[in-house]
C-alpha cells in the first residue's frame, strides 16, 4: 500500500491511500503482472483446454480464446468471475468481442446472440458481436482480410501527411518515412497478404514526403532515382515481402506443423479440397488460413518464378553465414529486381519544361546524375523538384485566382510571353536569373535545358536549389526557410545573401 | 462438417458448417456470401466462437494483496535468493 499525498502550500498532505496497481514505467512491473494473471491461464488450462472446448492464447493483458461452442463462455465467465475477486482486475465489456464463425453479424442474429448472453452470462450482454476483432494487431475471424489492411494504411497516410507537413529537409523526412510509418506495414505483413494497390499508395506517400507533385513521378523511376543518388528510400513491395519471407523461415519456422494438421482436417472434413493452399478456408472465411499465407511465403510463391533462385542463394548465405540478416538479405535481392527506368518519365518532362529543345535523354540522364551526386540530399531533391515540376506554384496547384511572376519581371519581359505564376516560366524569367547571376558571381546558361543541367555544358546544380529556395521564399512568404540553420548549412551565404537581396527588391511582398 | 485447429500440445474441434441451410458449394469457397444468413435461437449455444477479451486499466488495478500472495505462493523471495546465493565469479588472465 502506497500512499498518495500533494503540495498544498508548501506541504505535502495526505490524499487517499494506493491499494492497487503495478509502478508505471518499473521493470519489475510487466513480470508482477504476468505472475498475477498467470493463474488465470492456469484456471483456463485445467476448465478449457483440458477439457478440448477450447484454447486460450494471452499476450500480457490482452487474451483470446477459441471455443468449440458459446456455452464454453461460460466456464470462462465463471473463471473471469473468480479472477476479478481475488485480483481486483474486470474486463471492459465495450472493448471485448465475440467473434461469429459460420454466420453472418445481422442485427437478428447479434440479437439471438445476445439474448443468449442475457440469459447465461448477464455481464457480458454487451460485449461487442462481430465477424471479426483485432488482437495483438491482427484482425482475426471469418470477414478479417477484408479490413485486415483499412486501420494500417490509415496510419500508414496520417503518418506520412504528418512527416510531409513537418517541414524537415528532405533527408530527415526520409529517415522519418522508414522508422514511423514503414514498419506499421511491415508489422502486418508478416502473416498477412499485402493489398494489391500498395504501390499506388507507397508512390503517392513518397511523393508527398518529397514535395513531389502528386502525379510527378513513376514507381520504375523513383526506383532508378533512388540508386543512382542514393536517398535511402526503403520500398514497401519488397519490404514486405522480405518480411514474411523472414517469419517464415526463422521467426515462426515450425507453423508447418499447424499447417500439416489443419491440411488432414479440412481433406478429411470438406468435400472438395484439392490440395492447394488456396482452398483451406471454411466456408464464409474470406481468406485462408495464415499458415497458409507463411507457406506460399517460405515457398516463395509470392515472388516471381525468374528472382526465386537468387532469393534462394541469399536465403542460404544468411542462414549459413549470419553476415546480413535475413530479411535484409531477401530485400536487397528483391530490390536489385526493380524495374529501374526513369527515361520515359523524363522525356515526359522536359516535354514540358525544355520546349522546343532537342534533347538526347539518355545523356540528359547522366549528365543530370552527374551533376548531382556529391551534392546534398536536399539539393538533390531541390533539383529534383524542379525537374518533376513540383514548385508550389498556382498553375501547378491550379488556384482559382492565377497569380503572375511572383519576382514582378513584367517590364523585363517581350510583350505577348507568359508570364504566369509557372515553373516553365521560372525557368527562364529573366529577374530571377540576373539575381542568381549576382548572387553566384558568374555568367549562367540561357538555355532551361542547361540551366538544369542536362547538357554537360553547366554543372552547377545549386542554382536551380538557390532558385527553388528563392521562389518559395518569397511565394510562400516562409521567409524563415531561407534562415533555417539546414538550409544554410546546404548553400552557405548564398540563401542569406539572396534573402537580403529579396526583402530589399520585393518589399511589397513581405 | 468439424475442423480441427490442432496445436501440440492440445487440439480442439471448431464446428464451422452453417448451422442451418444447404452446404455452400466449394467453388464459392472464398466468397461470404456462402455465410448462413440466418441463426435459429436454438441453435445459439453450439455455435462455434472467437472470443477476445480486455481488461479495463489492467495494470494499474491489480490489488496489492493479491500480488503479494502470488509472491508469496510461487516463494519468489527466496527463489530470488537461489539465484544470486553463493554466486562465484571465475576468469583468467589473458594471455600475453
Amino acid at each position: 500500500m502506497r500512499l498518495r499525498p500533494m503540495v498544498v502550500q508548501g506541504q505535502l498532505k495526505f490524499l487517499f491511500k494506493v491499494h492497487s496497481g503495478v509502478l508505471q514505467g518499473c521493470p519489475l512491473s510487466a513480470l508482477l503482472f504476468n505472475f498475477c494473471i498467470d493463474h488465470l491461464l492456469r484456471l483456463f488450462n485445467v476448465m478449457i483446454v483440458k477439457t478440448q472446448i477450447g484454447s486460450v492464447l494471452a499476450c500480457a493483458d490482452d487474451i483470446s480464446a477459441t471455443l468449440v461452442s458459446l456455452s464454453a463462455l461460460k466456464s470462462m465467465g465463471s473463471a473471469f468471475s473468480l479472477f476479478s475477486r481475488c485480483s481486483g482486475l474486470f474486463l471492459s465489456p465495450r472493448k471485448c468481442v465475440i467473434v461469429l464463425n459460420s454466420v453472418r453479424t445481422t442485427a437478428e442474429n447479434i440479437a439471438v446472440v445476445r439474448a443468449w448472453l442475457r440469459d447465461n452470462l448477464p455481464a457480458w450482454a454487451n460485449f461487442e458481436i462481430a465477424n471479426c476483432a483485432r488482437y495483438l494487431g491482427f484482425l482475426m475471424g471469418p470477414t478479417a482480410q477484408c479490413w485486415q489492411w483499412d486501420v494500417p494504411i490509415r496510419k500508414f497516410k496520417s503518418r506520412v501527411e504528418a512527416i510531409a507537413a513537418s517541414g524537415e529537409p528532405a533527408a530527415v523526412c526520409v529517415r522519418q518515412y522508414l522508422i514511423r510509418a514503414v514498419p506499421i506495414l511491415s508489422y502486418l505483413s508478416q502473416l498477412s497478404l499485402p493489398p494489391p494497390n500498395l504501390s499506388q499508395i507507397e508512390i503517392a506517400a513518397i511523393n508527398r514526403i518529397l514535395h513531389f507533385a502528386t502525379n510527378a513521378t513513376s514507381f520504375s523511376a523513383i526506383a532508378q532515382i533512388n540508386q543512382e543518388l542514393g536517398l535511402g528510400i526503403r520500398f514497401l513491395a519488397p519490404t514486405l515481402k522480405a518480411s514474411m519471407i523472414r517469419t517464415a523461415w526463422s521467426t515462426l519456422s515450425n507453423f508447418t506443423e499447424l499447417l500439416r494438421v489443419l491440411w488432414a482436417a479440412c481433406e478429411e472434413c470438406m468435400p472438395a479440397v484439392h490440395c492447394s493452399l488456396d482452398r483451406l478456408n471454411p466456408p464464409g472465411w474470406d481468406s485462408p488460413p495464415r499458415v497458409c499465407n507463411l507457406m506460399k511465403a517460405r515457398n516463395l510463391e509470392c515472388v516471381s518464378i525468374s528472382s526465386r533462385s537468387a532469393l534462394q542463394q541469399a536465403i542460404a548465405k544468411s542462414m549459413s553465414k549470419w553476415s546480413l540478416s535475413i530479411q535484409k538479405s531477401i530485400y536487397v535481392s528483391l530490390v536489385s529486381q526493380l524495374r529501374q527506368d526513369w527515361i520515359p518519365l523524363l522525356g515526359s518532362r522536359l516535354a514540358t519544361l525544355c520546349e522546343g529543345e532537342q534533347i538526347d535523354l539518355h545523356n540528359a540522364s547522366c549528365f543530370f546524375f552527374f551533376a548531382i551526386e556529391n551534392e546534398s540530399n536536399s539539393i538533390k531533391i531541390m533539383a529534383l523538384r524542379t525537374l518533376f515540376n513540383s514548385w508550389a506554384t498556382s498553375r501547378r496547384y491550379h488556384e482559382n485566382v492565377q497569380l503572375s511572376c511572383v519576382f514582378g519581371c513584367g517590364s523585363l519581359h517581350p510583350p505577348g510571353r507568359d508570364l504566369s505564376d509557372s515553373l516553365v516560366h521560372y525557368l527562364v524569367c529573366p529577374l530571377l536569373w540576373r539575381i542568381l547571376e549576382s548572387l553566384l558571381q558568374s555568367p549562367l546558361p540561357s538555355r532551361p535545358s542547361r540551366r538544369l543541367c542536362l547538357t554537360g555544358h553547366f554543372r552547377d546544380v545549386k542554382c536551380i536549389a538557390l532558385a527553388h529556395s528563392l521562389y518559395h521564399g518569397l511565394k510562400l512568404g516562409h521567409a524563415h526557410l531561407l534562415r533555417c540553420p539546414a538550409s544554410r548549412r546546404q548553400l552557405g551565404r548564398l540563401l542569406d545573401t539572396a534573402h537580403d537581396i529579396g526583402r530589399v527588391i520585393f518589399s511589397d511582398l513581405y | 462438417m468439424v475442423l480441427s485447429l490442432g496445436a501440440k500440445c492440445s487440439t480442439i474441434f471448431l464446428r464451422l458448417t452453417p448451422l442451418v441451410g444447404p452446404m455452400p458449394c466449394d467453388a464459392c469457397s472464398t466468397e461470404t456470401h456462402s455465410f448462413e444468413e440466418h441463426l435459429a435461437p436454438e441453435a445459439v449455444s453450439q455455435l462455434a466462437v472467437l472470443a477476445f477479451f480486455d481488461f479495463a486499466a489492467a495494470f494499474p488495478s491489480v490489488h496489492h494483496e493479491w500480488i503479494f500472495l502470488v509472491l508469496k505462493a510461487i516463494d519468489f523471495v527466496n527463489r530470488a535468493r537461489a539465484m544470486c546465493h553463493e554466486a562465484e565469479a571465475h576468469g583468467c588472465a589473458r594471455p600475453a
